[in-house]
């Protein structure tokens, strides 16, 4: 009954880079699984907000109906809010058709072509019942990547319509994870590598000339090594460009000095890269991700009945009656 | 014999469906050629009142229909 | 045809326990826990922790079925400990790592921050 033992991690964080849609950040200290699991979580369980219920009054442009509502359904909504909301099953206030003010938003769309040249019907033509909850992409947002100024504030294209052809719909969002459907997901991509550790034989180095020096550092795909100008000799450039394809190992055993290069993936240190699609912010992604691990670890803990039950028929409970 | 013309709707799982009443009101249909709506009635001649195109397209309902977007 | 629905990966029906807990007949100090509705995300998390538990001497997962959505937590401790004690000192100390993450983020975020302005 040992109370006092705690084989607890102590992971530590340094971020590289951040801006809003994009983060990349070491972590060290933790263990494979748990970098694993945010990394899942992130993609598929963080919640977000996406159109999921499509009522279309008129359509007659060239797509049909459930052609159009998939694609609604697939615009990134800015979802700061989303962690306030209810999830529409779990929602006591509406009258049950899940559409309330409190777990749900409300968004319109209606255009009608008039003119001869085609109009393009996009995200920004949907208009919100919330105005903090918009198609991400829309007029005055800087999301901070770069590209022409035109380009981005055109807005998501959903459809084109001809002289004479309309499109009227109201659409209903609601809070999901990307379990459910790939819509909800906030994110673009999230991936981690292990930290490489590279050691460099500098005895065997010396015995190789310039040329085979050269020869060598090229021979892996990424740039990882490069020939120092000054001192004539072979140094790591960018570590993390090491995809893990052991060229260089190979080259090195082709040429004659096996051993020239150790390379070790570190167990324990992790470089994340966090892409979001907008909805979200890359470190609030992170963040709700840490929270719902913490929220779904604390779900799955025994109940107090099931702990007593245990103790009444366990061990205690054999002695007591007398041996197994 | 199965399929075709079965008017007791056993086939499809509609048993007990009394048939549709014939609509009292106008239904207005829209012509292939022009584009004009024509309205028509049960036993009407199936021809544009304008053009006098012969194909006419029924118009899309009012009722709404609800999707989910996935 | 028989797709389960996709809300069944993660919605508990009702008076379905999330979590049981079975002991093991033929061995001492082993137990099976089954939890509901949940995957790799969880259980391999949980496994690695158990790991590191030197009273333990057997802990695994798996997901019998990839279109039944529960894993299974098979566990065996020493006589000094019991599998339910190793569970749930596993996920207290899961639970600490990552406030501890939680906060070691949130400083430097507010860190990296404070070096823009």
């Amino acid at each position: 009954m040992d109370m006092s033992s705690s084989y607890q991690r102590v992971p530590s964080v340094r971020i590289r880079e951040m801006k809003d849609d994009f983060l990349k950040f070491e972590l060290r200290d933790t263990d494979a699984s748990i970098a694993n699991a945010l990394r899942r979580i992130m993609i598929a369980e963080v919640p977000t907000l996406a159109i999921d219920l499509v009522e279309i009054e008129a359509n007659s442009s060239v797509l049909n109906d459930e052609f159009i509502a998939h694609r609604l359904g697939l615009i990134p909504l800015k979802s700061e809010k989303a962690v306030n909301m209810l999830l529409s099953r779990d929602c006591n206030a509406c009258d049950g058709d899940g559409r309330c003010d409190f777990c749900s938003v409300e968004f319109t769309l209606d255009v009608k072509c008039t003119t001869d040249q085609t109009l393009d019907v996009t995200s920004q033509d949907l208009r919100s019942s919330d105005l903090s909850v918009v198609p991400v992409d829309s007029l005055g947002q800087n999301t901070g990547s770069m590209g022409d100024a035109a380009l981005e504030q055109r807005g998501i294209l959903i459809v084109k319509l001809r002289r004479g052809q309309e499109l009227k719909l109201r659409a209903i969002a609601r809070k999901g994870i990307g379990k459910d459907h790939a819509k909800w997901s906030p994110a673009a991509t999230v991936t981690f590598q292990y930290e490489p550790e590279i050691h460099l034989n500098e005895t065997l180095l010396e015995t190789l000339t310039l040329d085979q020096k050269r020869e060598w550092v090229e021979s892996s795909p990424t740039k990882v090594f490069d020939i120092d100008q000054v001192t004539q000799q072979v140094v790591v450039v960018d570590p993390e460009a090491y995809a893990y394809d052991e060229e260089v190992i190979k080259k090195a055993d082709a040429m004659g000095k096996p051993g020239l290069v150790e390379i070790i993936s570190r167990e324990d240190s992790f470089i994340f890269t966090v892409e979001s699609t907008g909805a979200i912010k890359a470190a609030d992604m992170f963040l709700n991700a840490i929270n719902i691990l913490r929220q779904k670890l604390d779900g799955v803990r025994l109940s107090f009945d099931t702990q007593e039950a245990d103790d009444q028929f366990g061990e205690l409970g054999a002695h007591m009656r007398g041996g197994l | 014999m199965g399929g075709g013309t079965d008017q007791t709707g056993d086939g499809a799982g509609t048993a007990g469906l009394i048939p549709e009443p014939v609509p009292l009101e106008p239904v207005t249909y829209t012509c292939g050629d022009c584009g004009t709506d024509n309205s028509l009635k049960p036993g009407d001649v199936i021809q544009c009142r304008e053009c006098g195109y012969r194909i006419l397209y029924k118009k899309r309902t009012r009722r709404i229909v609800q999707y989910e977007a996935r | 045809m028989n797709a389960p629905d996709r809300y069944e990966r993660f919605v508990v029906p009702e008076g379905m326990k999330k979590v049981t807990y079975e002991r093991d007949m033929k061995i001492m100090n082993a137990g099976t826990f089954t939890a509901q509705r949940e995957d790799h995300t969880v259980g391999n998390v949980i496994r690695m922790q158990l790991h590191r538990d030197r009273s333990v001497l057997f802990a695994g997962y798996k997901l019998p079925h990839p279109l039944e959505y529960k894993i299974i937590v098979k566990i065996q401790t020493t006589s000094q400990s019991s599998p339910m004690q190793a569970y749930n000192l596993a996920l207290n100390d899961l639970d600490k790592e990552l406030e501890h993450l939680k906060r070691a983020f949130e400083a430097e975020i507010s860190h990296k921050q404070n070096e823009y302005y």
